[in-house]
This record gives structure tokens, C-alpha cells and sequence, in this order.
């Protein structure tokens, strides 16, 4: 039987594919998708589609062995400018391992994003993002679900957290 | 061969498992987080009752005492924002939990108690004690000290108290205030929580100078490389609160190794060390 974080990972993958057929005329891309803050394990591998503006990604975790927890990513980033620099939205789902379960962090991401400079001919790309991750519910586990609340500071000001990643990908265009 | 054994080993092995007592924050610990619960008798209560495997949850519990200044009042309260409570209230309740039968811990580790005495004297976190409020609030904090000693003694219980403030001159009354008999053991912690402009409450570690601490409490989202390293090299424990873990938490558990978690989120910390 299906977990709902299956579930959930299936419909982004889902989400990703839907995309493809538009996708099709500006390409793909895939890589590494690198940080050095505690949002998200440090190491985890991306793919994803482009077109016209709009560039969605899809990150998936393979450290999740090291300790249990899975980060997965959905997020797509708009192009503002000719320069690159785009607004970056999108949704985290973090799966921490629990002693007989998982607990789903659930994430809205905010940001902002632009290319950095890669020398020579290959079919590579980089690329640095800025985030403000707001963790929106938790569940699963047998724990009470919890939303977040603005009743006071303790309410949330663990909830909100800034972050920042570069990604490293070859691309297909 | 050997060195890519070690590689791969290296690749495919998980992280250690941190070792650290799970303390509940604000005597408030049940799922899911409600701060408008904190430092009430019904959630020290709900906290205590936590269980897992036929065991307590927790390891310990912090009790936050408030000295209100306009009537001279010593209160077990986080702030004002409520009715108030008597500060004497949750010791008395812990000591009818020593004297329950069965463990008081998850592990066999002493049941650490965190008194707390807030910084400020009215609903302004500006508003501080006067050096005569400061010995009143710390004479009171001796006074649930003695009724929680006074029980784990007559129950043969093992039992440390954490006097702990984000103020060092409090420290320092308690200090001043010290009976000369302390049937069990007392610490001394200091808290560095969210950083001003955020929060005005967090002093420099250096005004600490001359207290013999123990402990230094870190909000865990707030901490730096060079206050830890300060810690440590001043072999001093480690503890770390929260309001809400999130990944960034649980990260950074992994990362500074706290001896101690000071946690909203009682199951979920358990569950979490005992994965």
C-alpha cells in the first residue's frame, strides 16, 4: 500500500510529466542541486523542463539514507528579466524519519533566482537561488496535525527560514 | 582495496544517532505546539502524563518564574498575557510526580529541572528588575528549588535543578542566595535566544563572566559556529530549544550534538532519537 509520501512524490513526478508536452520545443535539464544550509540535505539531484519563461524542477533526495529524512522539491522558476533573474515558487515536502513512521513537513517556497557564469562550450548550466521556505502543516506519524498559526511569535518564528542553493545541470538546448 | 572499502562504507553508512535528554519546553510539550499553553498547570500535567514504551517521554521539564513588579509577585508564567499561577504551584506538582511509582525519565538519567527566571517585570520585555526585585525573584526561585529538593530526597529520586536566565545579574542573586545545604545538585545555564533586533532579551556571553555556568541554552535556528566552539572550549553542555522542529532543527541536532533538547514537541524529539 502506497504511504502518502509515496503518494505525494508520485504526484509531483506527475505534475513534471503533464509538463513535458509543452516542454518539448525548449528542452530539459538535469544536475545536481547543491546547498550548505540545514533546509535540505546538502546533496540532492534535479530534474527538469523549460519553456518559454517558465523553468519547473523537480529535486529529489538521495541522501535520505544518511539519516532518514527525505527532501523533495517542486518548483519552478519565472523568468523576469533577459538577464535570467527569475521569482522562484514552488512547495517542499520533508519527510522526517520518525521511530515508526514519517513525519510531512509541507513547504511553500518563495524566492528569487539568476544564472551564475559557466565557462566554455559545454551543454552546462549553473544557477543560483535564494528561498524563504514557510513550513504551512505538519502530520503523519501518529502526531496531531499542526498548521501554522500567527497567534503569537512562538507560533511561527521557527517556521520561516531563508536558504540558498546553486544548481549545476547539463541542459539539453 | 581497503581505502575504497572505507569509501563506499563512508557513502552508504547513516549519521550517528545524537544522544541527548529530551527536556519540555515552557512544561509544555504535547502535541501539536500550542505556546498560548505555556507554563500552565494543565500542560505540566499532560507533559508529565507523556508515555512511551511503558516510559516517560521526557527527561526533564523547564518551569519559567515571572516577578511581576507592580505588586511584587513571584508567578509560574512565560509572560502576562494570561491569569497568573502562583510560582510554587509546579513544584508542588512535581513533587507529587517523584512521588508516583515507576520511572520519572525515558532513560536512567537524573530528571533535570529547568527553573527559569524571566528577564523582565511587566509586559514590556524592556522593563527589568530593580537589584531588590532581582533577590526577591531569586529567593523565590530557592523556594520551588527546596520544595522539588524536599521530594526527590523523600523519594529517593535523582534529580538536578538547572537555575537558568537570560539575564546574568539574576544568575548572579541566585548565586548570592545559595543555602548552605543543597540536598541535591544545582546548575547553572545561561539562554542565547533570538538575537536583537528580533529579540531583546539575549546578552552577550562575556557578561557571564565570574558565574561558574554549567550550561549555555541556544535557540537551535539562532546558533553560530564561534558560540559553539565558545562552549565547548569553555567545557560547558550544550542545549538547544525550539518552538516548532523543522528540518532546519533536526539538522542542526545532527550538527552541534546537544547533550540536551529543549523541545515543544516531546514525542516527535523522541521519536526522532529513537528512530
Amino acid at each position: 500500500m502506497q504511504s502518502c509520501y509515496d503518494r505525494c512524490v508520485s504526484r509531483a513526478v506527475l505534475v513534471l510529466l503533464a509538463l513535458a508536452p509543452n516542454a518539448y520545443g525548449d528542452g530539459w535539464h538535469a544536475g545536481l542541486n547543491l546547498r550548505v544550509d540545514p533546509g535540505t540535505h546538502p546533496i540532492r539531484a534535479g530534474i527538469g523542463l523549460e519553456r518559454g519563461s517558465t523553468d519547473v524542477t523537480l529535486v529529489l533526495d538521495p541522501m535520505f539514507f544518511t539519516d532518514g529524512q527525505h527532501d523533495v522539491d517542486l518548483y519552478a522558476h519565472w523568468k523576469l528579466s533577459s538577464a535570467g533573474w527569475s521569482l522562484l515558487y514552488g512547495w517542499r515536502t520533508t519527510a522526517i524519519g520518525l521511530q515508526g513512521g514519517h513525519q510531512l513537513q509541507e513547504k511553500l517556497l518563495v524566492g528569487v533566482g539568476a544564472p551564475l557564469p559557466f565557462f566554455g562550450q559545454l551543454p552546462l548550466r549553473a544557477r543560483w537561488s535564494f528561498e524563504l521556505a514557510a513550513l504551512v502543516v505538519k502530520h503523519g506519524a501518529d502526531l496531531p496535525r499542526e498548521w501554522i498559526s500567527f497567534e503569537s511569535g512562538r507560533d511561527f518564528i521557527d517556521l520561516f527560514n531563508f536558504g540558498m542553493f546553486v544548481t549545476f545541470e547539463y541542459e539539453s538546448y | 582495496m581497503r581505502a575504497t572499502s572505507l569509501a563506499i562504507a563512508v557513502l552508504l553508512g547513516g549519521c550517528a544517532r545524537p544522544d541527548a535528554l529530551v527536556i519540555c519546553h515552557n512544561a509544555n510539550c504535547v502535541e501539536p505546539a500550542d505556546p498560548a499553553q505555556d507554563d500552565t498547570l494543565d500542560a505540566l500535567r499532560e507533559s508529565l502524563a507523556l508515555e512511551q514504551a511503558g516510559r516517560p517521554v521526557i527527561d526533564g521539564v523547564e518551569i519559567d518564574t515571572f516577578w511581576r513588579g507592580e505588586d511584587g509577585v513571584c508567578l509560574y508564567a512565560h509572560d502576562l498575557d494570561r491569569d497568573q499561577t502562583p510560582a510554587i504551584e509546579p513544584a508542588n506538582e512535581l513533587a507529587a510526580y517523584f512521588a508516583r511509582s515507576g520511572p520519572i525519565t525515558f532513560g536512567d538519567n537524573p530528571f533535570h529541572v529547568f527553573l527559569e527566571l524571566k528577564s523582565h517585570v511587566s509586559a514590556d520585555k524592556s522593563d527589568l528588575h530593580t537589584p531588590a526585585e532581582r533577590d526577591l525573584h531569586a529567593a523565590c526561585a530557592w523556594q520551588l528549588y527546596t520544595v522539588i529538593a524536599d521530594a526527590a530526597v523523600a523519594n529517593d529520586r535523582d534529580v538536578v535543578v538547572f537555575f537558568s536566565a537570560f539575564a546574568p545579574d539574576l544568575l548572579r542573586s541566585v548565586i548570592a542566595q545559595t543555602p548552605s545545604v543543597t540536598p541535591i545538585p544545582v546548575r547553572l545555564g545561561a539562554i542565547q535566544g533570538v538575537p536583537a533586533p528580533l529579540d531583546n532579551q539575549t546578552r552577550p556571553l562575556d557578561e557571564y563572566a565570574g558565574i561558574p555556568l554549567d550550561l549555555v541554552e541556544f535557540h537551535a535556528q539562532w546558533i553560530l559556529d564561534a558560540q559553539y566552539e565558545g562552549v565547548v572550549s569553555a567545557g560547558l553542555d550544550l542545549a538547544v530549544f525550539m518552538f516548532s522542529a523543522t528540518a532546519e532543527t533536526f539538522a542542526v541536532i545532527e550538527q552541534y550534538e546537544p547533550s540536551m533538547i529543549v523541545t515543544s514537541e516531546a514525542r516527535l524529539i523522541r521519536r526522532w532519537l529513537e528512530r
